[in-house]
């Protein structure tokens, strides 16, 4: 069985050759296309080059599908390797060039992705960044260059993507994606590729798509871990972000990359896959009507027919049956450090309730538009507020600190970093005491210290802490923001009575510029 | 919604350390929930209903529940459940329940 199923697939796919390489021999013989009627992809169309790409119009004027595209002799032997399968096919590739695809972000998912979709011969890829081209990104972010440090983002991802592949058309989006902007930018897009960092980018794609009717590939990455997952596919059928992840993570939880850290090819993993996932959403598109099905399984669907006793009635229940199966949505979750890294969750499409895809949706085009949505506040609040404002006796600038140091007046100096940084590298005499045990600490309850029900017993003291009331306390991290919260966490514990609690403003990296250069910076 | 939890954490402890899988099912985390917890799954007594799986989480991890566990998704047997609609889904011995947290680096 599975020798002759193989078997014919050979035939099929040596026939498919021998197609492919006729029509190929009718392009060279200059005879075109219009003579051979299985070409779909040539008619009348002007030759496209890849000289013609243009840096603000992404060929809005064109309706969805409309435009006649046709592919040149190189172009048949650049993409020959993916359109002599079944997937693919001409029909395919020629659906390909005629989409538009946004990638939002040009890091660590966008690189590969953009890559990917480059290489495959997509007509038109945009890509949304403001960022510029820095040291720290170039160990995931695979198309940018040494070269082009300092460079925005998105003039260095478009240099590589060319000299990947010339003949798709680029556009350079070189701003923030904001709500305002969001609906006018991807409006010009047949879809689009979420490979933002933040919570509140990620809803407000969502929403935009919901509003424009495009589908959304979505992932994300950190540390060793990843998700993919292809919302509001088909469109205004499959879910949202929204409908998946209800409720923002709480802002002090969430960490970007520069924070909690990423793996490269763990970022990357997921990058390839949302650019297979947009080839799939893409390649549904495409025209099939020509094609023909192998000998093998049209005689099995002639089988179904006959027993079905109607021919028709048996392909309108395989339509039912492919379209029920299309509403099936999942989620891949990646964990690169477990045994089995690769888990795939079945989802449930629209949630009833969604503000943004239900039926009794409350977000539109206009609220996205005149900013009354604020994605900011919904994921709770501006980044200063995940960290405390400290008074000024409670901050010693990086150069005091030191002066102090050399007087032996630094006290204890305590690296709130977890241990793997801290094992990097480490200011001399610090102790280190990660910000997660001190966030265990308990908080004062006050003067009667009463608690509902509980017993009021006395709290050890850390063994890190000082025994005396007089040795100043001093907290550094990597930037300066975990060592705030620890002086205000510490305050709050009560434990301390009498010294000076004070967090080393800027941490290391000011450390590193403007106390020792020989400190590292990472 | 959290009712139920203190009798509950009473049992855990002694609970886990009977190794039968006949007992517990399996609380796989992934990303933050991994860190918060500093493993990767727990077996967890078993069966009880979706309702009460975060209440008997924070027992065991206090903090878990604001800091983490709120914007979860959940998924019992590789399938979403939804913590409004599917509250009172029954999570039995056996089953693996995966912890989700939004990831949104990239």
């Amino acid at each position: 069985m599975e020798k002759f199923s193989l078997g014919s697939e050979n035939l099929d796919l040596r026939k498919r050759i021998a197609e492919l390489e006729q029509e190929l021999a009718e392009y060279r013989s200059g005879r075109g296309a219009q003579a051979h009627p299985t070409s779909n992809g040539a008619d009348a169309a002007a030759q496209h080059t890849p000289d013609d790409d243009d840096a603000e119009t992404a060929g809005a004027q064109d309706g969805d599908g409309a435009k006649p595209v046709r592919l040149d002799l190189d172009e048949f032997r650049r993409y020959g390797r993916q359109m002599i399968m079944t997937e693919v096919g001409l029909d395919g590739q020629l659906q390909l060039k005629r989409s538009k695809v946004l990638l939002i972000g040009a890091g660590g998912l966008g690189c590969p992705a953009a890559a990917y979709l480059a290489g495959a011969g997509i007509g038109t890829i945009g890509v949304v960044d403001h960022d510029l081209v820095e040291p720290s990104n170039l160990h995931r972010q695979i198309l940018h260059a040494v070269d082009r440090i300092g460079t925005p983002k998105v003039t260095s991802i478009i240099t590589a993507l060319k000299n990947i592949n010339p003949y798709p058309r680029y556009v350079a989006h070189n701003f923030p994606l904001s709500a305002e902007n969001a609906t006018d930018t991807l409006d010009r897009y047949d879809l689009v590729l979420d490979c933002t960092d933040s919570p509140q980018t990620r809803y407000m794609i969502s929403d935009a798509c919901v509003l424009l009717g495009k589908p959304l590939v979505s992932a994300s990455a950190l540390r060793s871990d990843g998700q993919l997952v292809v919302l509001n596919n088909p469109p205004g059928e499959g879910p949202c972000y929204r409908c998946v992840f209800p409720r923002p993570p709480p802002p002090e939880s969430v960490l970007s990359c520069g924070e909690g850290g990423v793996l490269g090819p763990v970022v990357g993993t997921m990058g390839v896959l949302m650019a297979t996932e947009a080839l799939k959403v893409l390649l549904a598109k495409a025209d099939r009507k020509r094609r023909r099905k192998p000998a093998h399984l049209a005689v099995a669907d002639c089988g179904k027919a006959a027993a079905a006793g109607d021919g028709e009635a048996s392909q309108t229940h395989d339509v039912k049956e492919a379209a029920a199966e299309e509403r099936k949505f999942y989620m891949t979750i990646y964990s690169a450090f477990s045994d089995t890294p690769f888990k795939t969750i079945r989802m449930f499409g629209k949630r009833k309730t969604c503000q943004a895809c239900s039926s009794g949706a409350t977000i539109t085009k206009e609220s996205m538009k005149n900013g009354s949505l604020d994605y900011v506040a919904f994921c709770g609040g501006r980044g200063a507020g995940k960290y405390p404002a400290l008074t000024k006796d409670e901050v010693v600038e990086v150069e005091e600190y030191q002066k102090l140091r050399e007087n032996r007046e630094g006290g204890v100096l305590i690296d709130v970093r977890d241990d793997v940084q801290y094992g990097m590298c480490s200011l001399e005499n610090s102790i280190n005491v990660p910000l997660a045990t001190i966030l265990t600490l308990p908080i004062a309850t006050g003067d009667g210290g009463k608690h509902e029900g509980e017993e009021t017993q006395p709290v050890p003291i850390p063994a890190w802490l000082p025994r005396d009331t007089s040795t100043p306390i001093y907290f550094i991290c990597r930037l300066g923001n975990d060592s705030r919260l620890a002086v205000q966490r510490l305050k709050r514990s009560g434990l301390v009575k009498g010294n000076a609690i004070r967090d080393v403003k800027g941490g290391l990296w000011e450390w590193s510029r403007k106390v020792d250069k020989s400190f590292p910076i990472y | 919604m959290i009712h139920g939890e203190i009798e509950i954490r009473g049992v855990s402890e002694s609970a886990e350390c009977i190794m039968a899988s006949n007992d517990t099912f399996t609380v796989l985390y992934f990303a933050a929930a991994a860190t918060y917890t500093g493993k990767s799954s727990d077996a967890v007594p078993g069966p009880m209903p979706v309702s009460k799986l975060f209440g008997y989480l924070e027992g065991k991890y206090p903090g878990f529940r604001k800091k983490v566990l709120s914007s979860c998704a959940l998924a019992v047997n590789l399938a979403y459940v939804d913590l409004v609609e599917d509250a009172g889904t029954e999570i039995n011995n056996g089953d693996e329940v995966g912890i989700i947290p939004p990831v949104s680096s990239g």
